[in-house]
């Protein structure tokens, strides 16, 4: 196999993506005993800005990647999932790189940096995984057909790309509060709000079905979060390193909205002009175009209640979950809908040859 | 008017009464088209009249005793959200109940047939009408969609005992396994010659070939065992227009109070509030999605849509609608009337263009001195050629990050070039590239190829050659030796990409718009090219590349689009898109550098 070759570096790029991700995970252990026992802060400081220097350098290898993906197939690779979701890879890293510093996680001292480390360390999991799955995909190339060769095709799929993955890590984070907020409420047995004692566990079964990595962030979270906040509420004792995040959480989730909203609103948008371009029709009620106008619904649902009707905290959260297990049915599940075995959207589907015409084959009779 | 009235009352607004609110407005939307339909259409103009009046009444009655508090209802953020969540309800209605093809709509009078005919499996040999066994048609493409869905739905979550299915998955797992078994026993060897991409594509497409199989044949049962649900289900979903759920009077109900909610949101606090900076973003957002549901609007009772058939030389000022409807090239379609001012299209040239690839076959020659495939593919592996493209082959077996044993690479690529021939024998002397060539012009590629291989020495040899897209000529054959020392012989063919289950790279019309003068006779006054993403305009219609023919190359189907809604709905989506970036991106961005400079 050549070095300089798309599979090569995805792979080189999934290795060094393991360094941030088990670095992470250390560091929030150490973080959380450290709290309880204290410690010297210094050298975990220095490793926590380490790990989000090698996110740096596993998003550089990430477009690497895609640039060697470019050379091979010579155009903007985001045709098959073969493409699309590295594409996405380098989205989430970038985003979180960028998240890293607008929320000021890269300012946080001591323990307060605990709950960014296992943040970035879930994030890189998220993406290691997705590497491997895309490792086993057809990595055949193909042509791109004459609907798909318009400039709109780099731009539209890559805003959705940071647009989506934006909004999975906002869910994530507002995932993991949620989690830490049921387990607080269970452990120490207080009054207990029935938006997170329901909620939480329906969410994590609603995620269930959702395929593998789903499950691992929704149960796996859910298990994590429970094994971390026993540790640390044991001898009833407070969680020190949650504290500074349990105050901000819901800035924080809203933050990271306000970043990914823009980009997914341009990735509709952008849809729609370009169908405009391709056949004079901006929107053909396609099942690929409804399931994401679903996801912009809730995401315009969140905004308003949060803005409008001053909904804050978990419930508002809880609708930012709702609308990354949306954007998951439609980045991945759509070809399974119904209405999708006709949608003119099926370019990713390597089985099926996609439908260039919103007209019927000549010759077909409508009788 | 009152603001701080319409607040309060806006503000009053529960989520219960805001979802009981929108739903008698959609009902009511229902009620009110019915009617209205009875009386334009006939049946029972009096009495559908009656209602018609009956249903107007509290309409009236709210908008002249309660105006502020029909204000506040469109006020609510709380309506604003209820609605917005019953349009998304009705978006996924619209995803998991197949729709009916806007074209062939299902009439109501040939469902009712099917009811009376009872349960059946098939419509053949039934006593039914046309329209009747059409439905039918599309109970069963309804069927597969929905059983496909529910299979896919049952087996991803474990919940296959639901369905009727025994096992974890679908098929013989011992018999896929076996299978993929076997193939993995080839695969170093594929791996080795053609790189790890191709061994990994073969067992990718393999496994999910098996698999696919299975899970086909276990959703063909499950058709058959729900036929009567799934029937059940296509006639209330055609009663209730779920399966024209977009087009519905609920769903456009829901656009109504949409746009209702927006305009008095944004004009809540009289037009100077929105002058204020802090609230352009909001402004241009709203104003943007009052543009697009205008357009839609527009789009919806103007827009006529249809398909020119054309052929090189011909021209026509007669197309097809959708619906199969023949129209004429008037300047204003809606109003036109016979005699007025018509233009005709015209097909200047047509040309799909084929990707050009190069074939990398493995050949061996037989005892016959035949050549025959080395390596019996499904597809034998191809280049999508480009200049600068490098390719490596045969790669030791043992260590496939070694050093490959042979290796392309395409020097010059010249998409549109000419043969040049020797005056006296007539032989091909080389190919010349055509300068400014024009996209209608066929001429066939021509490629320089550099190819290297080992020798028997161990060293590489290397060649230049030429390659022609043309047709003249079956390829040429290679030779080298490989890692392991045994001679190999690759076929490489240059050819234009018509293989089945292809798309061409694009395809272009030019057209040309023509007039006619009081003899009747034909005069141009108008041009323009099409293509895929690249349509051309005149008198309101949209022309664009949509069909082509692969028997006749000399066909071309162009789009016909006359909607003067877009340019409405254009705006609204460049104000939404713009603004959204400007609110959440750069405004916080200018924001944190003033504070930035303050501090």
């Amino acid at each position: 196999m050549e070095f300089f070759s798309f599979r090569s570096f995805l792979e080189i790029t999934m290795r060094v993506s393991m360094a941030p991700m088990v670095l992470g995970f250390v560091l929030f252990v150490s973080w959380v005993i450290s709290a309880r026992k204290g410690g010297d802060h210094k050298l975990m400081t220095f490793l926590s800005k380490a790990t989000m220097s090698l996110t740096g350098v596993s998003f550089l290898l990430c477009c690497s990647a895609m640039a060697l993906r470019y050379v091979e197939v010579q155009h903007w690779p985001a045709q098959t999932m073969y493409e699309v979701i590295p594409l996405g890879v380098c989205a989430a890293y970038l985003s979180t790189i960028a998240l890293y510093y607008v929320l000021g996680l890269n300012k946080r001292r001591g323990v307060a940096r605990a709950f960014g480390d296992l943040f970035v360390a879930l994030i890189m999991t998220g993406g290691v995984f997705t590497l491997q799955y895309v490792l086993s995909l057809d990595p055949t190339g193909k042509a791109l057909p004459p609907a798909l060769q318009s400039y709109w095709f780099s731009t539209h799929i890559t805003a959705y790309m940071i647009g989506y993955f934006t909004l999975i890590i906002a869910a994530l984070a507002a995932w993991l509060h949620l989690c830490f907020q049921f387990w607080l409420q269970v452990i120490r047995g207080t009054e207990s709000r029935r938006v997170i004692k329901v909620g939480v566990p329906a969410l994590a079964l609603l995620a269930a079905p959702f395929g593998s990595m789903a499950l691992m962030m929704g149960f796996g979270v859910f298990a994590i979060s429970g094994a971390v906040s026993a540790y640390s509420l044991r001898g009833n004792r407070e969680m020190v390193w949650y504290q500074s995040w349990e105050r901000e959480s819901d800035n924080f989730t809203w933050s990271i909205f306000v970043v990914g909203f823009p980009f997914l609103t341009s990735g509709l948008i952008q849809g729609a002009l370009w169908a405009q371009e391709a056949w004079a029709n901006y929107w053909g009620w396609d099942s690929k175009e409804v399931s994401a106008l679903i996801s912009w619904f809730f995401y315009v649902i969140y905004l308003h209640l949060r803005m409008v009707a001053g909904w804050r905290g978990e419930k508002a959260m809880m609708l930012l979950c709702a609308g990354a297990l949306s954007i998951f049915i439609t980045f991945q599940l759509f070809g399974y809908l119904p209405d999708s075995q006709k949608s003119l959207h099926r370019y990713t589907d390597m089985e099926s040859l996609p439908s260039e015409s919103m007209m019927r084959p000549v010759g077909e009779d409508a009788n | 008017m009152d603001s701080k009235l319409i607040n309060k009352l806006a503000k009053s607004w529960t989520f219960s009464q805001a979802i009981l609110g929108c739903v008698v407005l959609y009902l009511w939307a229902e009620a009110m088209m019915a009617a209205a339909t009875r009386v334009v259409v006939g049946g029972a103009p009096v009495g559908a009249s009656a209602v018609m009046f009956a249903l107007l009444l509290p309409i009236f009655w709210l908008l002249v005793y309660r105006f502020y508090n029909v204000i506040g209802f469109f006020r609510s953020v709380r309506v604003a959200v209820v609605n917005f969540s019953f349009l998304a309800l009705g978006a996924m209605v619209g995803v998991l109940i197949q729709q009916e093809d806007v074209n062939q709509p299902t009439s109501p009078a040939a469902v009712h047939e099917l009811v009376a005919l009872g349960e059946l499996t098939s419509i053949e040999g039934a006593a039914a009408s046309p329209a009747a066994k059409r439905a039918y048609q599309q109970f069963e493409s309804f069927r597969e969609a929905e059983s496909f869905f529910l299979y896919h739905l049952a087996n991803n979550i474990g919940l296959r005992w639901a369905i009727g299915f025994d096992g974890a998955q679908a098929g013989d797992e011992e018999q896929i396994q076996q299978m993929l078994s076997n193939l993995d026993y080839r695969l170093p060897e594929i791996s080795a010659r053609f790189g790890q991409e191709k061994a990994v594509a073969i067992r990718s497409q393999s496994e999910t070939g098996l698999r696919t199989r299975a899970k086909n044949a276990e959703i063909r049962q499950l058709e058959s065992r729900l036929n009567d649900s799934l029937f059940s289900l296509f006639v209330v979903a055609d009663n209730l227009d779920l399966r024209r759920a977009y087009r519905s009077d609920w769903y456009s109900m829901m656009w109504a109070i949409l746009f209702c909610g927006v305009l008095v949101s944004v004009l809540r606090n009289g037009v100077s509030y929105l002058l204020k900076r802090n609230k352009w973003g909001f402004a241009v957002t709203h104003f943007g999605v009052l543009l697009i549901i205008i357009g839609g609007l527009i789009g919806r009772t103007t827009e006529i849509r249809g398909l020119v058939n054309l052929n090189i030389g011909k021209y026509t000022s007669e197309y097809q609608t959708w619906s199969r409807q023949p129209k004429t090239f008037y300047y204003n379609p809606n109003s036109a009337q016979e005699g007025d001012k018509r233009f005709a299209l015209k097909l200047e040239d047509f040309r799909a263009d084929q990707h050009d690839v190069l074939d990398i076959i493995y050949v061996n020659a037989n005892e016959d001195g035949q050549w025959s495939q080395e390596f019996d593919l499904d597809n034998q592996p191809k280049l999508r050629v480009f200049a600068g493209l490098e390719q490596s082959y045969d790669y030791p077996i043992d260590d496939l990050k070694g050093e490959p044993a042979f290796r392309l690479e395409v020097l010059e690529y010249h998409p549109q070039t000419t043969i040049v021939r020797d005056d006296t024998t007539g032989r091909i002397n080389s190919y010349a590239p055509i300068a400014n060539a024009d996209f209608f012009d066929p001429s066939s590629a021509t490629i320089k190829l550099k190819l290297m291989g080992l020798n028997e020495n161990g060293a590489f040899d290397s060649q230049e050659i030429d390659l022609h897209a043309g047709g003249e000529g079956d390829g040429i054959p290679f030779s080298y030796f490989g890692p392991d020392q045994e001679r190999r012989v690759v076929w490489l063919r240059f050819r234009e990409d018509r293989d089945p289950g292809g798309m061409p790279l694009e395809w272009q019309s030019k057209l040309t718009i023509l007039e006619f003068d009081d003899q009747g006779k034909p005069f141009k006054v108008a041009e323009g090219d099409v293509r895929v993403n690249d349509y051309f305009m005149h008198g309101g219609y949209r022309f664009f590349q949509t069909n082509h023919n692969p028997a006749d190359p000399t066909y071309s189907g162009i789009g016909v689009v006359y909607d003067p809604g877009i340019s409405w709905v254009l705006w609204g989506l460049y104000c939404v898109m713009s603004a959204t970036a400007f609110i959440f991106l750069i405004m916080p961005i200018i924001q944190g550098a003033k504070t930035r400079g303050t501090n």
